[in-house]
């Protein structure tokens, strides 16, 4: 299997010419897209799936919609991994929400959250001592599953915010705001969390 | 948050690197691309479904559509024209909600059969016919003419009745004639009906 991704011009380049050939007939071709880009879609959709089993079957309905949406791929908006990675977020998204419907979501006042200072905030998330992270680590999972797949894109995958707009279908300035928000969120979960513990 | 912020949050990233571990050493089975290209031969091969009821829906919302606007336009311009005045003047306001007050009023108590009593009874007559009837009732019931000159006044009457009845034959009116005939006739029997009343009634009192 082919795990060459790129970014590149000319792998670009390669890519949009490959697309009008899937395009024009040779559907087969299409084996090479799906090569080069299926093991970064599993991961991503991995984030929110932990059944590998599941996760797999989310990567192949990304795939074939993929094959199915490439007359509207548009070259000159995103890149095709990009326009790729919006497709996982979306199946990944979907596959969660038909999974788990009875999961406990943490949600609360902007008023709550307001209670808690940005210097507060940013020391409970900077600090990487191992009972705190393992805090957040749970914190993380009561969050809303956009929510999350927002943090890992913006704080694991180290993407730039016009892409992860172009991904999530949402404005960067919204984005901006959306993080400051579950960045309290996390550090009030974290909060109440270890007070809990003491208790 | 700004893009400088970007390497903040070391906690944060190692619990998410920590979350992810296991979705990171997730792989796809073997036969994973041979599978989706399966799928994607099955899908080529089926006929497209979604345009055999996707046309006629676009062309009955489009009629539905249609209708309604003419029905609409219609509507506008049958109630412009006419009044218009009227339009900018009043305010109309629906039956439905339009608040209704309703002033309670009091059951009625009346008796039925006294109501209708009441309604059927017959007036009293006039004062002026009482003291005509008493007069009547003393005086003979034919009145005696012992003027010369009312004789001669009611056959002088009597005369011009004649000649008028007489010059309507020789007119060709004769239905005209009969008519008269006949509302002198009902005139002369109300007056005797009306006289037999009063003393009727005066006699009941």
């Amino acid at each position: 299997m082919e795990k060459e991704t790129g970014n590149s011009p000319r792998a670009m380049q390669d890519e949009t010419l490959l697309i009008r050939r899937i395009l024009d007939g040779q559907t087969e071709l299409f084996r090479q897209l799906a090569n080069r880009y299926a093991e970064q879609v599993l991961r991503m959709v991995g984030r929110l799936i932990p059944s590998s089993e599941e996760a797999e079957e989310a990567t192949q309905d990304t795939l074939l919609e993929a094959y199915q949406s490439l007359g509207r791929y548009d070259a000159r908006k995103a890149s095709f991994q990009t326009w790729l990675m919006r497709i996982a977020y979306h199946t990944a998204l979907k596959h969660y929400r038909q999974r788990q419907k009875y999961v406990t979501i943490v949600d609360m006042e902007q008023q709550w959250l307001d209670t808690i200072p940005d210097n507060e905030a940013d020391a409970l998330l900077g600090d990487t001592t191992n009972d705190r992270v393992a805090l957040m680590e749970k914190a993380i999972g009561m969050l809303k599953p956009d929510d999350q797949m927002l943090l890992n894109l913006y704080y694991f995958d180290d993407r730039p915010i016009r892409e992860i707009a172009c991904i999530t279908e949402h404005e960067e300035s919204y984005l901006y705001s959306r993080l400051q928000w579950i960045r309290k969120k996390l550090a009030m979960t974290i909060k109440t969390l270890e007070s809990n513990e003491e208790k | 948050m700004k893009k400088s912020e970007l390497h903040k949050d070391q906690g944060l990233r190692l619990a998410l690197q920590r979350k992810n571990e296991a979705a990171e050493r997730m792989t796809l089975s073997d036969d994973f691309t041979d599978r989706l290209m399966q799928r994607i031969g099955q899908q080529d091969k089926q006929p497209k479904r979604r345009r055999a009821w996707l046309y006629p829906a676009i062309g009955i919302a489009a009629s539905i559509l249609l209708l309604f606007s003419v029905g609409i336009i219609f509507n506008n311009r049958q109630s412009d024209q006419p009044d218009l005045i009227a339009k900018t003047d009043t305010i109309k306001t629906s039956p439905q909600t339009e608040i209704k007050t309703v002033k309670e009023q009091p059951l009625e108590t009346v008796d039925s059969v006294k109501k209708i009593k009441e309604k059927y009874r017959m007036p009293r007559p006039p004062k002026h016919y009482m003291a005509k009837a008493e007069v009547e009732e003393e005086a003979p019931t034919a009145p005696e003419l012992t003027d010369e000159n009312e004789l001669a006044e009611i056959a002088v009457a009597e005369e011009v009745r004649r000649m008028e009845m007489q010059r309507m034959a020789q007119m060709g009116g004769s239905l005209q004639a009969e008519f008269k005939a006949i509302t002198d006739e009902i005139r002369s029997r109300g007056e005797r009906m009306t006289q037999h009343v009063e003393i009727a009634m005066s006699n009941e009192e």
